[in-house]
This record gives C-alpha cells, sequence and structure tokens, in this order.
C-alpha cells in the first residue's frame, strides 16, 4: 500500500491525542491520549521503516523503545492520578490548582 | 604618594572588617572608639596628601595641566581635567573589559578627600557619647567607615567603570544605615525612605553606566586621564546620547529638580549621623562626576546640553527655595535647602568657563561643611524633643536652648550665603561665571538664569528667617523650658566647632581652595 | 562678668576707630593690597582718603557713644553680653566697608551690617514686631543687595578688576547698567523709594540700636557708596537723574508720612528716610559742591540724629513707652520738661538742628545743600538741569515739613495743650496710635527721673557737636540761601505751632497707612510668595512624586499581570508550549527556505 496511508492514519491519531491531552478534563482521559499520541508515532515508525528497508531495522528499534518507555510512563502516571484521586476525591484537571499564583 | 592613596582607600574597610569581627558585645562598646581611630588616621593621610600637593617634592605635583589640545573643540579651560595626578596609581585589572584600576588625586579632589574623612571622622566622634536608640553601633559605624572607602574611592577614581563601582559602594551601606538606624517611630516611612532612595540613584547610575559604555565605544577606552587628553568630539548622535545619559544619572544623585523627591524623604528619616553623610558626601558625588567627566570628555556634548542643565538648576533653587517656605518639619526643611544649594553648583557646572567651575567646587566644600553642622544642629534639636516637626517642638529656643539656638542662627545666616561666610563665594562664582559664560553658549540664557537664581538667594534668605522666627524666638511664656534638656554638651562642642571654624577660615580666607582651581 | 569684658572691648574697639580716624588726617590718600598672587591680592585691598577719615570718625564717635549710652539703657536686661559683641561687631563691619578698595570686601562689611542689624532689631524677640521688624529689614535689604552684587559684576567685569581704585569712569551704556544696579543696593540700605518701608518698622530695636545703625552709619552706608565711587556714577549717563527722582521723591514722602506718626521713634526713622534723601539729592547734582554738602549733611545728621534717638531712648527707658498718647499722659503739665531737663534740652537740641534753626549744623548743612542744587541748576545745560532744579525744589518742600514735624514733635511732647481737650486727633485718654504693645510696658505711675549719667554723657556730647560742627562750614553760608530757608522753617513751623495751640492733630489716613507700600507689597510679594510655596509642596506630592509612585505601581500592574499566568491548569502550560513548539517550528521553515 502507499506510504501515505499509515502515515495519514497516524498524523489523524497523533492530532486526535493532542486534542485529547489538552481538552479533555479527566485525567485518565489525558493519559489515555498520550498513549494515543505515542503510538501514532509507533505507526508512523514502523510504516518508514517498512517503506525504506533498513540493515539496522532502525525504525522498529524506535517503535520497541517507545512501547517500552509508553509502559514505563503510564505506570507512573496512573500512580499520580491515582494520588490525586485519593487527595482530592476526583481526577478532574480543571478543578487541580493547587500551585496556582496566589490572588 | 600612591602607597597612600592605597592605604586611605583600604583602611576603612579594613576597620569595618575588623569590626564585625569583634564579638558583638564588645564590638558595640568601642565601636566608636575604632571608628575614630580609623578615620582620623584617614585624616591625617589625606592631609598629607594635600601637604604634598601644595608643596611638591617631585614634578608630578607641579605641573600645570597640560594646554588645551589643539583641536576645534570649544576651548574648556577650567579646572576638572584629569592630568597630573598625585599618587597615580595604574594596574590592569580586568584585561578582557578593558577596565584598568587607576587611581590619583588632583586639585579638584583633594579637597573633597579631606572634606569626607573630617565628616566621618566628626560622624563617629559623635557617636562616642551620641548613639541612636536602636544601638547596635558595631554595625553603623562599620557601615560608616565603607560609605568613607566608597566616597574617597569615587572622587579618587580615574576609570570610567572604577569611577561607577565606587559610586554603587555607598548605596547599600546608606540604604542599611536609613532603614535601621532612622526615624524610631515610623518603620514604614523610613523603609519607604530607604527603598526610595536606593531605587532612583540606582536607575540613574545604570543610565550612567549605558553611557560610560557609550563613551568607550566612541574613543576606545575608559580612561579618564586619556579621555581628557583627547576628549570625544561632535555634539551629536552617540556623545550626545552618552552626555545626556551620564548628566542624568549624576543629576539623580546631586540632586536636579525633577529627580529630587528622594531627597526630603531620606533626610527626614535617616539618622543623625546618616544625614550629615548623605548631605555632605554623597550630594557631591554627583557634581564631582560632572566636573570630572562630563566637563572635561565631553565638552562638544556639553554645550549643547548645558543650557538645560543650567534652566533646571536655577528651577531647583527657586523650586527649592518655595518648597521650604511651607515646610514644617525642621529636617526637611534642610534637605529642600540643599536641593536649591546643589542647585547653585549645577548652574556653576553648567557655565562651563573657569570662574563659573570654581565656584561649584567651592560651594561644594561649603554646602559640605555648612549643611553638615546643620544637619547634627537639627539631629540634636530631634534628639532633645523627640521628633522634629516644628508645630511640635515649639518656638522660643532662644530661651530654652540658648547655645544650640545661637549656633542654629549662625548656621543658617551661613547657608543662606551671607558674604564673609563659607557659603557667599561659592554662589558669588557661580553667578559670575553665569554672567561671562563660556563663548559656545548663549549669554542671554544665562543672564535671564543669573537674574533668576538672584532673586532665589532672596527666597533662600526668606526660608531661613522664617525657621529661625519659628524655631528660635517667640514668647518664651507659652513654650517653657523643658527642665530635662541639656543645652549643648561638650561632645557637640567638640564634634561642631571644626565646622564652625572653616565656615568662617573659608568665608574670610576663600583664597584657600580657589586659589589652587583658577587664578581670578 | 563676660557682660563687663564686652562692654571694654567693644568701646574700647569704638574708641581706636576715632583715634585711627585722627591718626589718618593727615595720610595721604593711597590704597594698600598684600602682597600676594591670586585672589587674595584683590581680596583684601584696603584704601585711605579723607572720604575714610570722614566716616571713620562719625562711626568711632558715634559707636563709642552708644556703647557708653548702652550700659545704662540695658542695665539688668538679659542678653547684654550678645548685644555688646553684635554692636562691636558691626562698628567692625561699617569700618571694612568704609576701608574697602575691594568691591568684594566692601560686599562683605555691607552684608555684615545687614545681619548684625537683623539680629540687632531682634534683640527684643520675645515681642512680636521686634520679630516681624527684623525680618522685614534683613529681606529688604538683601532684594537690594541682589541687584548690587550684579552691579559689582558688571562694572568689575568691564573695568577689568574688581578694585575701586582701578575703575575707571567710563561714559558707555554698560557703566550705567552697573551703577543702576548698584543703586539698587543702595537704595535698600539707605532705605529710599521704593524699599523704604523696613526702616520704620525696625523701631522695635533698642534705642542705641537705632541711633547707631538705622541713622548714623548703616543707612548712611548707602550715601558714602555713592561718595566713593562719585566719579564713576558721575560719567555714567542718566544714573544721577534716576537717583535724583528717587531722592525728591523720597524726600517728601518720607516728611509727609513723618507728620502723621504718632510714636517719636518712628516720627525720627521717617526724618531719617527723608534727611538721607536729601543727602542723596546733593550727590545726585553731580558737581563736586553737591557731594561736598550731601556729605557735610552725613556729617551733622548723623550728629543730630544719633542725639534725637538717644533721647528717644530715655524716653521709652523712664516712661515705657514713646507714644505720644502715653507721652502726654506725663506732659499735660509739662512734667516731663521738669523732671527731665538734660532730656528736655539735648533734644530740643537736636529737634532745632534738625528743623534747621540757624545757628545749628543742620542748618549749615541744609544750607549748602541747597545751595549746591542751586548752582548745579542754574549752571546746567537745558537737559541736564532739570534734575538740580527737581532737588530744589523737593529740598525746600522737605525743608518746611520737616520745621513742621520736628515742632509738632517738640510741642505735643514736652508741653501741655492750652486748648481744651477733645481737638481734631488730639491724643485722648483712649488714643493710642499704633503703639498698643508697646503700651503694655508702661511702668505704674511713679515718680520720673532723668536717664542715668552713662545715658545722658552720650547725649551732651553729641549736642555739642550739633552746635558747634556747623560752623566749620561757616564761611561759605550764602545769605540769600540762609534766608530763603529761614522762610520755609517759618512756613513749616508755624502750622505746627497754630494746630496744637487749638489742640489739634488731624492725620489724613494716607498718610497714616503711609501710602499703602506695605499693603501693597503684602499684597504683591508675600501673599502670591507664600500661595507659590504651598503649590510647589503639593506639585511635588502629588506630580513628582506621583510620578515615581506611578513608576512603581507600573512595575507592581506589571508583575500582577504577569502573574495571571500561572493558572495552576497543567492544559494551559501544556497549550503554550504546543503553540510555542508550531512557531518554531514555522519558524525554523520559514529560515530554512
Amino acid at each position: 500500500m502507499p506510504l501515505i496511508v499509515p502515515l495519514l492514519l497516524a498524523v489523524v491519531l497523533f492530532c486526535l491525542g493532542v486534542y485529547g491531552v489538552l481538552a479533555r478534563r479527566n485525567a485518565i482521559t489525558v493519559l489515555m491520549s498520550v498513549e494515543l499520541m505515542l503510538n501514532a508515532v509507533n505507526l508512523n515508525l514502523v510504516a518508514f521503516d517498512a517503506w525504506r528497508v533498513d540493515q539496522l531495522a532502525t525504525g522498529q528499534t524506535a517503535a520497541v523503545f517507545v512501547i517500552t518507555i509508553a509502559a514505563a510512563e503510564i505506570g507512573l502516571g496512573l500512580a499520580i492520578v491515582l494520588l490525586l484521586f485519593r487527595g482530592h476525591g476526583h481526577a478532574d484537571t480543571d478543578r487541580a490548582r493547587d500551585l496556582v499564583e496566589a490572588e | 604618594m600612591s602607597a597612600l592613596l592605597l592605604v586611605l582607600l583600604g583602611l576603612p574597610l579594613a576597620g569595618a572588617a575588623l569590626l564585625w569581627l569583634l564579638p558583638v558585645v564588645l564590638g558595640d562598646r568601642i565601636a566608636a572608639l575604632v571608628g575614630t581611630v580609623v578615620s582620623g588616621l584617614v585624616l591625617v593621610g589625606s592631609a598629607v596628601l594635600g601637604y604634598r600637593w601644595l608643596n611638591p617634592g617631585s614634578p608630578a605635583g607641579t605641573q600645570q595641566a597640560d594646554s588645551v589640545p589643539a583641536t576645534d573643540l570649544p576651548a574648556y579651560d577650567g579646572p576638572g581635567r584629569a592630568a597630573a595626578m598625585l599618587g597615580d596609581t595604574n594596574v590592569p585589572w580586568l584585561p578582557a573589559l578593558d577596565v584598568r584600576f587607576h587611581v590619583g588625586v588632583d586639585a579638584v579632589s583633594l579637597p573633597l578627600i579631606v572634606l569626607s574623612a573630617l565628616l566621618v571622622l566628626l560622624c563617629c566622634v559623635y557617636s562616642l557619647r551620641i548613639t541612636p536608640q536602636a544601638g547596635r553601633m558595631r554595625s553603623l559605624v562599620a557601615l560608616l567607615l565603607i560609605i568613607e572607602t566608597g566616597v574617597i574611592g569615587t572622587f579618587s577614581a580615574l576609570d570610567l567603570v572604577l569611577f561607577f563601582i565606587f559610586f554603587e559602594v555607598v548605596l547599600i551601606p546608606m540604604w542599611l544605615v536609613i532603614d535601621i538606624w532612622g526615624d524610631h517611630h515610623d518603620r514604614a516611612g523610613r523603609r519607604l525612605a530607604a527603598n526610595r532612595f536606593v531605587l532612583m540613584t540606582v536607575l540613574g547610575s545604570a543610565v550612567m553606566l549605558i553611557g560610560f559604555l557609550l563613551v568607550h565605544a566612541e574613543s576606545g577606552t575608559f580612561d579618564l586621564v586619556a579621555l581628557a587628553a583627547n576628549p570625544v568630539p561632535g555634539g551629536t548622535g552617540v556623545p550626545l546620547t552618552a552626555a545626556i545619559l551620564i548628566a542624568v544619572g549624576l543629576a539623580v544623585k546631586m540632586p536636579i529638580w525633577p529627580l529630587h523627591i528622594w531627597l526630603p524623604d531620606a533626610h527626614a528619616k535617616a539618622p543623625t549621623v546618616g544625614s550629615v553623610l548623605l548631605a555632605g558626601l554623597l550630594l557631591k558625588l554627583g557634581s564631582y562626576g560632572m566636573v570630572r567627566i562630563l566637563l572635561p570628555v565631553l565638552p562638544d556634548a556639553m554645550v549643547e546640553i548645558a543650557p538645560y542643565l543650567a534652566g533646571f538648576s536655577v528651577i531647583a533653587i527657586v523650586l527649592g527655595s518655595l518648597a521650604c517656605l511651607a515646610q514644617t518639619d525642621v529636617k526637611r526643611l534642610i534637605a529642600y535647602s540643599s536641593v536649591g544649594h546643589m542647585g547653585f553648583i549645577g548652574l556653576g557646572i553648567a557655565t562651563m568657563s573657569a570662574v563659573g567651575v570654581t565656584g561649584a567646587l567651592f560651594a561644594n566644600i561649603a554646602h559640605g561643611v555648612i549643611t553638615g553642622l546643620l544637619f547634627f544642629l537639627a539631629g540634636a534639636i530631634k534628639d532633645r524633643h523627640d521628633t522634629s516637626d516644628l508645630r511640635l517642638i515649639g518656638r522660643a529656643l532662644y530661651a530654652r536652648l540658648p547655645r544650640i539656638g545661637a549656633l542654629l542662627t549662625f548656621a543658617c545666616l551661613a547657608s543662606l550665603g551671607l558674604p564673609g561666610l563659607a557659603g557667599f563665594w561659592g554662589e558669588m562664582l557661580a553667578l559670575l561665571g553665569a554672567y561671562e559664560p563660556n563663548e559656545a553658549l548663549p549669554r542671554a540664557t544665562f543672564l535671564t538664569l543669573m537674574v533668576i537664581a538672584g532673586v532665589g538667594t532672596v527666597l533662600t534668605a526668606a526660608y531661613f528667617l522664617r525657621l529661625v522666627r519659628n524655631l528660635c524666638q517667640g514668647d518664651p511664656a507659652q513654650y517653657p523650658s523643658t527642665t530635662f534638656a541639656v543645652d549643648l554638651s561638650r561632645i557637640e562642642l567638640v564634634t561642631w566647632t571644626p565646622l564652625i571654624v572653616l565656615t568662617v577660615l573659608l568665608g574670610l580666607w576663600p583664597a584657600l581652595l580657589i586659589d589652587r582651581w583658577v587664578l581670578l | 562678668m563676660i557682660t563687663l569684658a564686652w562692654r571694654v572691648l567693644g568701646t574700647a574697639f569704638s574708641l581706636a576707630v576715632a583715634a585711627a580716624a585722627a591718626l589718618l588726617w593727615q595720610v595721604e590718600p593711597q590704597t594698600w593690597a598684600p602682597d600676594l598672587s591670586g585672589f587674595s591680592g584683590t581680596l583684601y585691598a584696603v584704601r585711605t582718603d579723607d572720604l575714610t577719615v570722614l566716616m571713620l570718625a562719625i562711626v568711632g564717635v558715634v559707636a563709642s557713644c552708644v556703647q557708653v549710652y548702652s550700659i545704662g539703657y540695658l542695665h539688668g536686661e538679659p542678653r547684654t553680653a550678645s548685644y555688646t559683641a553684635i554692636v562691636t561687631l558691626f562698628t567692625a563691619a561699617m569700618v571694612t566697608v568704609v576701608v574697602a578698595d575691594s568691591l568684594f570686601l566692601l560686599l562683605i562689611g555691607w552684608e555684615v551690617m545687614g545681619v548684625c542689624s537683623y539680629l540687632l532689631i531682634g534683640q527684643y524677640w520675645e515681642r512680636r514686631d521686634a520679630r516681624a521688624g527684623a525680618v522685614k529689614a534683613f529681606l529688604m535689604t538683601r532684594f537690594g543687595d541682589v541687584g548690587f552684587l550684579f552691579g559689582i559684576f558688571v562694572l568689575g567685569v568691564a573695568g577689568g578688576s574688581f578694585r575701586i581704585s582701578e575703575l575707571e569712569p567710563s561714559g558707555s551704556g554698560l557703566a550705567t547698567v552697573g551703577t543702576l544696579l548698584l543703586l539698587c543696593g543702595v537704595v535698600g540700605k539707605s532705605a529710599q523709594i521704593p524699599l523704604q518701608t523696613w526702616l520704620p518698622d525696625a523701631m522695635p530695636g533698642p534705642a542705641p540700636v537705632s541711633a547707631l545703625i538705622h541713622a548714623a552709619t548703616m543707612v548712611a552706608a548707602g550715601v558714602f557708596l555713592v561718595a566713593r565711587m562719585f566719579d564713576v556714577f558721575v560719567a555714567a549717563p542718566g544714573t544721577l537723574s534716576v537717583l535724583a527722582v528717587i531722592a525728591a521723591l523720597t524726600m517728601v514722602v518720607a516728611a509727609l508720612c513723618a507728620t502723621a506718626a504718632v510714636e517719636v521713634k518712628r516720627i525720627l526713622a521717617w526724618s531719617t528716610v527723608s534727611q538721607l534723601a536729601v543727602m542723596f539729592g546733593g550727590l545726585a547734582l553731580g558737581t563736586d559742591d553737591g557731594r561736598h554738602a550731601g556729605l557735610f549733611h552725613l556729617l551733622t545728621h548723623a550728629a543730630f540724629k544719633a542725639l534725637l534717638f538717644l533721647c528717644a531712648g530715655v524716653l521709652l527707658h523712664q516712661v515705657g513707652s514713646a507714644t505720644f498718647a502715653v507721652l502726654r499722659r506725663r506732659a499735660r503739665r509739662g512734667v516731663l520738661r521738669k523732671l527731665m531737663p538734660v532730656t528736655f534740652g539735648t533734644m530740643t537740641i537736636g529737634l532745632a538742628a534738625l528743623a534747621g534753626v540757624p545757628g545749628l549744623s543742620g542748618f549749615f548743612s541744609k544750607d549748602s545743600v541747597v545751595e549746591a542744587a542751586w548752582h548745579a541748576a542754574r549752571d546746567g545745560r537745558g537737559d541736564t538741569s532739570w534734575p538740580a532744579w527737581l532737588v530744589l525744589v523737593a529740598v525746600l518742600v522737605t525743608g518746611m515739613l520737616t520745621a513742621f514735624y520736628c515742632t509738632r514733635l517738640w510741642l505735643w511732647v514736652f508741653f501741655g495743650s492750652p486748648a481744651p481737650l477733645g481737638g481734631l486727633g488730639a491724643f485722648e485718654e483712649e488714643d493710642l496710635g499704633d503703639s498698643s504693645a508697646v503700651d503694655a510696658q508702661e511702668q505704674p505711675y511713679h515718680p520720673l527721673r532723668d536717664g542715668s549719667p552713662w545715658m545722658l554723657a552720650p547725649m551732651v556730647l553729641l549736642a555739642l557737636a550739633t552746635l558747634v560742627l556747623g560752623y566749620a562750614e561757616a564761611s561759605q553760608l550764602d545769605p540769600a540761601v540762609a534766608g530763603v530757608t529761614t522762610l520755609a522753617l517759618m512756613f513749616g513751623a508755624v502750622p505746627a505751632y497754630s494746630l496744637w495751640k487749638r489742640g489739634a492733630d488731624p492725620r489724613p489716613a494716607v498718610l497714616e497707612r503711609e501710602f499703602g507700600f506695605d499693603a501693597f507689597y503684602q499684597l504683591a510679594v508675600v501673599r502670591p510668595v507664600r500661595f507659590a510655596a504651598g503649590l510647589v509642596v503639593t506639585g511635588d506630592r502629588d506630580v513628582i512624586d506621583g510620578w515615581v509612585r506611578g513608576f512603581g505601581k507600573a512595575g507592581t500592574l506589571a508583575s500582577d499581570g504577569f502573574r495571571r499566568l500561572q493558572t495552576g491548569n497543567v492544559q494551559t502550560y501544556l497549550t503554550a508550549a504546543v503553540l510555542g513548539v508550531v512557531a518554531l517550528a514555522v519558524l525554523a521553515g520559514v529560515i530554512a527556505s
């Protein structure tokens, strides 16, 4: 298939992810959107790797790195969200303003 | 002589360090004594320097300033050009920035250095017996000594950046002096006064530094001796900008109207010794800077800005006097009178003639002596009544404190420029300089300003007489003697006598200083 | 102890001055300056000539009399040591003025005299009129001295030297400007119009001070200056005409004010202003005769005016007040005359000399002025003779008025009025004039005595001088002139006598208000300055300080603005980061292309 198809899919997924990170209220949803962005990047890497056959398989190697880091980061992120929920009773990003500059 | 000058610069710093190394209790007890010894040594050293200048053993001191460089600049042949310096030390310091550690003194800076040493010595002697309520003498005297270093350093610096550094050294110690030892009734007021003093001066200095950098860009050097020998030509563009920036920076310090607003607050809230040094020394840094830096280094640009400087100075004379007429606080009144006197100094400098600048230099010294005495007296009255508000002190001081009242009258008469006392010659020579300013300047403007400044002297007399009338005179039946107030004490007499003697001496023998600067 | 030391020192100094005058009498006119280069060489230059000797003699004799008189006058009062010291300082300053060859040395003496005058008028600083009078005297003379200083500048710079002996008389416009400016200082110091109102208000000072400073010496310094620089003044076109106008106007106005004053010292003060104007009138003629006449009048005036002030002092000291109303309570039966004979006698001599009674010194000196004016008017060419005519007419009119107020003073103070009480303006019990503050000091009624010998001896000495001094110039008297002045004397004295006989003392309102000068100055000078002072303080507080506070406020506002960026919302930060990245990418793309 032409290269553009998976790239386009990756772009769409990435933009959905950016929208989710910037605009969704629930912290879990934000994390899910971050995952979506990372997966879009993975798709991008693999697509390029398939298009340009490389002896080192750089794209696939990078994709494996990204998966690993994503897993580690989501573990950490979920732990933080859990603490936020336990402390404040909600996981709402709009309401978590403890670090605001005092009025 | 170079070693002596370096010792003069370092000794007060060493004294301050010594004081801060002492334990607090011991330090507080012997602080004034240490300060007296150190500043006494500095005074002796500066007197030796002065003697050496007057009776040079080596040719370095006898050289008259070199003849005016052969360019087509307006000939400024008055005092101020750095040439043939005594005690010259010139070593590289920050080669990457083209900054050298270059110090030296000549006839313009020596009297100011002697005055600085004298005033700091008198402040330390005064503090032997009379201490502010906040205590902590160790720190106070140490800060006074640091101020002394800064002042002497500024007067002897011959490199622009070095000048700037010493210029700034005095600011933080003065901030601390006003904030910690100031008017103990009004905490917020002293903080505000100190902040305003520092912020306005620092802003001015920053502007002045930009001017220095522009001078370096134009001429390639920071060194004042080199710059005096090869002044920066041109009355427009970069030199003019540099001159305006430097003038604004120095005008904040002098202070020239309308940048004077920090002075009355600072004086009203400062302690006695702080006010004496602020009025006696710190204000001179500005006018000295103009004579040393602006006039010789940027003569063409100075021709452009001189009428404006003269105009603002005369406005300062008149408005300062008018403001004094409506004051109800003694120290604020004397502060505004300083604004007026520095206006005369500014006018003298702006005339760019030998006579006018000589008048400005003489007025510098005279103002330091007389206003120092006035602030000592105001401090004495304030300490006895715990307020400096005229409405609360009352009247008929001649009956309650006759000797202090008489000395206050003497100091007021000296300050209003009575011929026969030190204050007259500076003002008179400044006016004479305005009558015949430098040929490149518009004479009609200066004549008009001279007349207005003359009327300003009448206003000066008016407000000082009003002060004497409202404070010293009056019906004693309505203001009975406060029984616990002591008239002139011994320490006050000892401290003030040198200033009184100098006032009369300089009044009757002005040639002592004038002949060093120009032959009339 | 200190008082005694100062008294001895002061009297000795004054006597030394008089002795110096005697020693310098026959010395050649010469100048001397120290042999120093630079400023000192010009500053300390001194000179001596016959004008110096004359002034030194006047200063020395009058100062000695005043010092001795003060011993009696200020007996038992506080602050006598400082008083004596200041009087001595004043004497030294006056000596400086008369021997100075350097204009700056003269200015030093000139202003130190002004300060001593200020301090001495304020000797009784517990009283409001003394405080006000002292300030007014200093400020008005200081205002004149600004012009004086500028005149020194103009003449010194144009002439190339600040030494009087080296000033060349020149007819240039610059010389006129310079001399006119010098006249400002002269007008201030000698209390001529328009700066004349300070002298009558200086009367709250002690009477010996009034005698020394405000009659004989300091106010005469203006006359001295014009005489000293006479060549310069004569050569400058127009200056002397201005001086003649001022003198003529002042003579008559001051004499008119004296006719309506109700306190002895105030009358004498206005009389001083008027007589000084007569001296200036003589000098303004521009001839050597005129100068000589002016200086002769200065000499005789010093003697009899000092005498009159000392007599007034005795009256004040013994009776407690010098207002007509209070004095008349004692005079109704001629009590003052009988109980204070020496005072009465010397005061009569003084008043007679002032009025110009033939035979006394005032007569001779006034006649010499009239004669000089007549010669100058007769001999002068068209445009230069009108000042002389003006002066001539003014002096004659003044002579009349002087005789009037002298007679008025003499009769009302020492003689009971033959008319029944109730004449127009007569000094009834409740008519206290304008010195009610002084009356508060009036002693309770006790037998009057004459002053102490300390006070009387100088008065007698001065009276003798008044009698004798005229005859130094008696030989030059012109009988026609003498006749005319005697006629003027009659025209002045007779109305005063007839008014007194009827018990009336009409005082027109315009004269009582002294032509409204004071009110005008209050309105035109004092009020606007006070208003301006308030304006400046408000301006400083609201406008300039407003700018400074505004700067501070601007900083605080900006800081508040930037604080709002810290919203605490993570997504806001991320949005900003994303936008920033996009912008950088676009920028990178643009730069790369």
